[in-house]
């Protein structure tokens, strides 16, 4: 008896010691952890720009780090991994980083504690990050301070709320070097609106655009446009600029500045969801002028490298999606520009095709279609079937296209010549038209243009979309040290070309053949057992 | 060596049994048409592995304590345990050995799957990192499972208990994660920590962390310590 209670004593003091010693060897991982990263590009290790960076402060940068321990799941893992990388930013720093942790949401502290630890991060620039949890069955909105500020001499920098792990890196080494490198006039990005562009400032797209600089609504109605405005985006107008407003448009990049333009060239009817319009911006003909020429009649399709996106229902009323021929991607992209480095693929709906004439801008083509893409003129039809069948394929015309363009340099306007009147600016009321300001023939430094030709609908579909967006607007800004790290968020990368009768053979020769080899042996196995019976 | 000898002994009875030819099959096409059919992996057009590697920890959950529900259990029901604990053996190596020959067949099925790989190597760039971890990941998470499904085995002399019993450990393991939004904060960071799915992903995005690997090392210590240890109670018993 005494032995069999010794004996059930030491089982369960062999499991209690079992138990405490893995739990004291996660806590030991926990303390010093050490992690490889196997993927082609590290994407998960520090990125070289931010190694760089890490080497440059010539005194000690102070990081706090107002991280929430007891934050709603699943930001948990987010707080963690932003944690996880501040550590890693520290051991490359070589001693440079110290790192103070502070947690908004500490039991320990009172509610005044609490309050001057919300106002003490506020006044750093840090907000609270907008989050979805779930409180007694019901989805409801939590706000939590989440945010890391730098210290460096007399300045400071702050990321925004960080709620997306593929973010983090981007976010921190971004603060890091707007601390680093001193007073600098933010940028401002001008978004025009007038004609019909959907609202940057008030969607999630000012989060996106708002890391580059300060985003300004420009109303484009003749009048000049702001002095302090460095870039100017034009997205998806749905009615055209005017000839006067074109010229605005000229002499505003006759001072040097940038212009963005992506611009859908079908819209689909309000009415009748299947019949697509015409559309242009109004500034194809300026674009001409310098060199960029949009066929804004023709559509592009490929019936071999598509989107499946929804359209229709079936019979049942269920919504059916399919390989639709106007939703083209492609991989032909020049991945060594800082507007499409590192961009995997990309998706082009009812883009149009770009010709790059010689003129004064150095235009590059930064991406292009499959070579088996086709254009086809007035289209006006978003009904795949016809496409996919080949209707009237014989009036198509082959590719490859090119749909987006870098330009970058000097130029004339398209106004310099002496004959070309100028657009007389808006009158005001009953009285006399405004003074014009004098026009400037030839621009004032060096003059950069993004065009794309697939806008809006494009950066709704496509996450590498809004990482060429970003990367435009870096680029136009002159200021593209930090693409590198975006396009670490970027897809995976898109498959090669394959036969549909080869596609085939992969597709049952791996559910089919694995299985087979198994049973096989199995049979070759039981056959020999017999025989040695 | 006598643990090998055990694990050699044990995976030969797999394979000497239909169960194997059922099951492993099984895994394969369900993996196989899941990937390639209802995925479906030319549809989205897209050069990785990552919808295999979501859906194999939940295939896991069934497949593994179909391997490991008879690893003690038959023995006791048939009463060859008794006949095996007189072997010149510790329980720890008997424990160990019979392990090792249920991982071994996993990983024979897991490493089965490697032509999908290859497949889509052939047909797009892909980056062999997140594949390298994927397939690490895979072999934690079974070796995780395995252990469990032991665990379970050494508790019963029923082979459908011990499913059972291995199904809802593995599956509770599987899915505390995603519950996760679902409980109070106080209770979420330990259970994100025991979370196999969260842990998994990490390592299959191509980050090998020794903090997940620790874990899972650590789970699959545990769990054949408490069944070498429930099977020394046997005999005090």
């Amino acid at each position: 008896m005494k032995a069999r209670r010794r004996e059930a004593f030491e089982t369960f003091l062999a499991a209690g010691l079992l138990l405490l010693a893995a739990v004291l060897a996660n806590l030991v991982a926990a303390r010093w952890p050490a992690r490889a990263d196997l993927t082609a590009e590290g994407r998960f290790t520090l990125a070289p720009e931010t190694r760089a960076l890490l080497d440059t402060p010539e005194a000690d940068v102070e990081v706090r780090a107002y991280l929430p321990e007891n934050v709603a799941a699943p930001y948990g893992t987010v707080v963690r991994a932003v944690r996880d990388r501040l550590e890693e930013y520290r051991a490359a720093s070589g001693g440079r980083l110290r790192i103070v942790w502070r947690d908004p949401t500490d039991p320990a502290l009172d509610a005044a504690g609490r309050a001057a630890l919300a106002a003490e991060a506020k006044g750093y620039g840090i907000r609270e990050a907008d989050l979805q949890v779930m409180q007694a069955d019901r989805r409801v909105r939590q706000r939590v301070l989440m945010g890391v500020v730098f210290l460096y001499r007399d300045r400071q920098a702050a990321t925004p709320p960080i709620e997306d792990p593929d973010r983090i890196e981007y976010a921190l080494t971004r603060a890091l070097r707007d601390v680093l490198r001193g007073p600098r006039r933010q940028p401002v990005i001008g978004v025009t609106r007038g004609h019909g562009e959907p609202d940057l400032l008030a969607g999630p797209l000012s989060e996106v655009l708002g890391a580059s600089g300060t985003l300004r609504d420009v109303e484009i109605d003749g009048r000049p446009l702001p002095n302090d405005v460095d870039v100017l985006v034009v997205l998806s107008p749905t009615r055209p600029f005017s000839a006067r407003e074109r010229y605005v448009v000229d002499q505003f990049l006759m001072q040097g500045r940038a212009l963005i333009l992506l611009q859908d060239h079908r819209q689909q009817s309000t009415v009748f969801p299947d019949v697509l319009v015409p559309q242009v911006s109004g500034l194809e003909p300026l674009l001409a002028h310098y060199g960029v020429k949009i066929d804004a009649d023709a559509t592009i399709l490929d019936r071999e490298h598509s989107l499946p996106v929804p359209f229709g229902r079936d019979a049942g009323g269920r919504p059916m999606t399919v390989h639709h021929p106007l939703f083209a991607s492609t991989d032909a992209i020049d991945r060594a520009h800082p507007v499409t480095r590192g961009l995997p693929s990309l998706v082009l709906p009812m883009a149009a095709p770009i010709e790059v004439a010689a003129g004064p801008l150095e235009v590059t083509p930064l991406v292009r279609t499959s070579a088996g893409a086709r254009a086809r003129r007035n289209v006006r039809s978003l009904d795949p079937q016809p496409l996919i069948e080949g209707k009237d394929a014989g009036a198509e015309q082959p590719g490859p296209f090119t749909v987006v363009v870098a330009a970058s340099g000097e130029l004339a306007s398209a106004w310099a010549d002496p004959q070309v009147a100028v657009p007389p600016p808006p009158s005001r009321g009953e009285g006399p038209p405004a003074a014009d300001e004098p026009l400037v023939r030839r621009s004032q430094g060096e003059v950069r243009l993004v065009v794309a030709t697939a806008g809006l609908r494009m950066l709704g579909l496509d996450r590498n979309a809004l990482l060429l967006f970003q990367n435009a607007v870096d680029w136009a800004l002159i200021d593209t040290d930090l693409v590198g790290i975006r396009a670490r968020r970027a897809t995976d990368p898109p498959l090669d070309a394959v036969e549909p009768g080869l596609r085939k053979v992969a597709k049952f020769g791996n559910i089919l053949g694995p299985p087979a080899l198994v049973i096989a042996f199995g049979l070759v196995r039981g056959w020999r057992r017999r025989r040695t019976r | 060596m006598r643990t090998l000898l055990v694990a050699r002994r044990e995976l030969a009875g797999y394979l000497d049994l239909p169960i194997a030819y059922v099951v492993l099959p099984s895994f394969l096409v369900l993996a196989g048409t899941w990937f390639f059919v209802l995925n479906p992996f030319f549809a989205n057009g897209q050069a990785t592995l990552r919808p295999f590697f979501e859906l194999v920890p939940f295939l896991f959950t069934f497949f593994v304590p179909a391997i490991t529900m008879r690893l003690f259990a038959e023995e006791r029901r048939s009463g060859t345990l008794e006949v095996l604990l007189t072997w010149p053996l510790r329980d720890w190596e008997v424990v160990t050995g019979k392990f090792l020959g249920a991982l071994g067949l996993l990983a024979t099925a897991t490493l089965l799957t490697l032509p999908f790989a290859a497949t889509v190597a052939a047909m797009g760039p892909l980056d062999w990192g997140p594949v390298v971890g994927g397939y690490l990941g895979l072999l934690l998470l079974g070796s995780a499972y395995v252990s469990l499904g032991l665990l379970a085995s050494v508790w019963t002399s029923n082979q459908i208990v011990a499913f059972i019993v291995a199904f809802l450990i593995c599956f509770a393991f599987y899915v505390v994660g995603r519950a996760l939004p679902m409980v109070p904060q106080a209770l979420a960071g330990p259970l994100e920590a025991l979370s196999f799915e969260l842990r998994f992903d990490r390592v299959a995005r191509g980050v090998v962390d020794s903090r997940d690997v620790v874990f899972f090392v650590s789970v699959v210590a545990v769990a054949l310590g408490l069944a070498a240890e429930t099977l020394r109670a046997r005999r005090w018993r």
